[in-house]
């Protein structure tokens, strides 16, 4: 009478979903690596893979050091817009004045392309963290308000009428049955706006910083160290592969708590 | 059993305790409303179980929700124990076609959810829970939640969740319909064994004619739109009753006379 549990992989599939891209990956880094070494290619241009390793090790101390600055403040622009578009989310579904009011603007400012506003950051809150930290919350903050609007709203209507027939009040409604249905909606959006919290602090310390991941980026592209520009990219996926991974690992969790898993 | 033998009562009973009186339901009214039902005069008897059987659409779920208190007439009016129905109230227990249950809440968790929205004493209903739940026989999964139970179980949390507040009143809006045909069969047997022990009233939304006779005291038959009560029948078989009855000749005879009338409409 219980769900059936997962159809057994077969050996083959589970080759083939493991190591086929991994295989993949290699192989576009051996040709890169044949083709720069075959054709002697300028190394300010583009690299060997081979170099952009060495370029790890002989700058690991300066890499290193500048990753906290930009993963702190990726982090807590993402916690605060998560905790802030929640908050502005509930508060929709709560009131339809402030849907009304807010919900139309909120959607007419998502479609102006928020990177341009990175410069009025700079301006309203000065050239130290607070300005990328700011201009994180407002780039990241999109996806949660407008994902759990939804998810808030698509609250089995059945379930909603039991919960009326309950004489459930509306509060009562919102956070014991709206807003855990809406939680599988919630880590889709953080997903999404994880990486765009990290988009927003690299932005943030190309226009102006004295640390960070991006300010090192524009600090090897300025010295055409384009090896260490590699390699920094590099650690920016490590640290977003690292984010990401924890709101997977929430995920996991959340279908657990729902039975699922 | 001859026809004859079906006993026509009027529709309007005096001493029901569940009382529909002229109700009209307009939905959208202007050019482009639809008369969804027109002159429903309707009662059920305290601790009478019927059935309001009709064709899809013909807004059978749509005069359970007035019941419920979660629509309103738009004509007419409904009283439950003599009381006006204008919002809802805590002594009816409601199913739905889908269970609604919580995912993430255990069986007994899900059964003991109006306890939490009602505020009420958890420690009283927790053996009261646990007691329907070994009642339909899921003493063995009340910490598993919904995604680990078949359909059929999950409809059975659900009833045991409806009659947690012993409720004077049960309205389920085509319970058992997203069943398959055997696990439907099985539900009306849970359910007419709980109604041998718990005697409430009850109202019953269904298009299946065979749910309906074997499940009730009483049918009562809905046109399609305007829906309106075309046929009231009393169901003359004794209580308990099981499977074996739908085998007999008088079932099937009453059966007919039902799709008789149903088809007639068309």
């Amino acid at each position: 009478m219980s769900a059936l549990p997962n159809p057994k992989h077969s050996f083959l599939t589970g080759v083939r979903d493991s190591f086929l891209p991994v295989l993949l990956f290699l192989l576009v880094i051996g040709i890169w690596e044949f083709f720069t070494w075959y054709t002697n290619y300028p190394k300010s241009i583009l690299p060997r893979p081979s170099a952009v390793v060495v370029a790890i090790f002989d700058n690991w101390d300066l890499i290193t050091k500048n990753i906290l600055p930009t993963a702190s403040v990726a982090l807590g622009g993402f916690l605060l817009a998560s905790i802030i578009g929640l908050f502005l989310a509930l508060l929709m579904t709560w009131s339809p004045w402030a849907k009304d009011a807010l919900y139309p603007n909120i959607v007419g400012f998502q479609i102006v392309p928020k990177i341009a506003w990175a410069p009025m950051f700079v301006l309203w809150l000065g050239i130290e963290f607070e300005s990328r930290l700011g201009f994180a919350v407002f780039i990241s903050i999109f996806p949660i308000i407008i994902s759990m609007t939804a998810g808030l709203k698509n609250t089995d209507p059945s379930l909603l009428k039991l919960c009326e027939s309950l004489t459930a009040s509306k509060l009562q409604t919102l956070f014991l049955v709206r807003f855990p249905f809406a939680l599988p909606y919630l880590i889709s959006a953080m997903k999404m706006s994880i990486t765009m919290a990290m988009i927003g602090v690299i932005v943030g310390e190309f226009i102006t910083s004295s640390q960070g991941l991006g300010f090192l980026i524009l600090v090897a592209f300025g010295q055409l160290q384009t090896d260490l520009m590699i390699a920094t990219v590099l650690f920016l996926c490590f640290v977003g592969l690292f984010f990401y991974s924890l709101i997977a690992f929430a995920s996991y969790r959340l279908q657990v708590w729902f039975g699922n898993q | 059993m001859s026809e004859s033998s079906t006993i026509r009562e009027p529709a309007l009973q005096s001493d029901s305790y569940v009382h529909a009186d002229g109700v009209q339901k307009i939905f959208n009214p202007g050019p482009n409303q639809t008369i969804a039902l027109e002159h429903i005069d309707c009662g059920v008897g305290e601790g009478e179980f019927v059935s309001l059987l009709g064709p899809s659409g013909c807004g059978k779920s749509t005069l359970l929700m007035m019941i419920a208190g979660l629509e309103h007439p738009t004509k007419g009016n409904v009283t439950i124990g003599g009381q006006p129905m204008v919002k809802p109230r805590e002594d009816i227990g409601l199913m739905f076609q889908d269970p609604t249950l919580l995912p993430w809440k255990t069986s007994l968790e899900n059964v003991l959810f109006p306890v939490k929205i009602l505020n009420r004493d958890r420690k009283k209903y927790l053996p009261i829970a646990e007691d329907l739940l070994s009642r339909v026989g899921l003493e063995q999964f009340l910490d598993k939640k919904p995604a680990q139970l078949s359909g059929g179980m999950k409809q059975r949390v659900a009833i045991c969740r409806a009659l947690l507040y012993d409720p004077s009143l049960l309205l389920m809006d085509e319970p058992f319909s997203a069943l398959d045909a055997i696990t439907r069969d099985e539900m009306n047997q849970v359910l007419m064994d709980l109604w041998q022990d718990f005697k409430k009233t009850g109202l019953f939304v269904t298009h299946s004619i065979r749910e309906a006779v074997f499940l009730s005291d009483r049918v009562l038959v809905m046109s399609a739109r305007p829906g309106t009560i075309i046929e009231n029948l009393v169901v003359p078989f004794e209580r308990p009753r099981d499977f074996s009855l739908v085998e007999t000749p008088e079932f099937n005879k009453i059966c007919a006379h039902l799709r008789g009338k149903i088809d007639a409409q068309h």
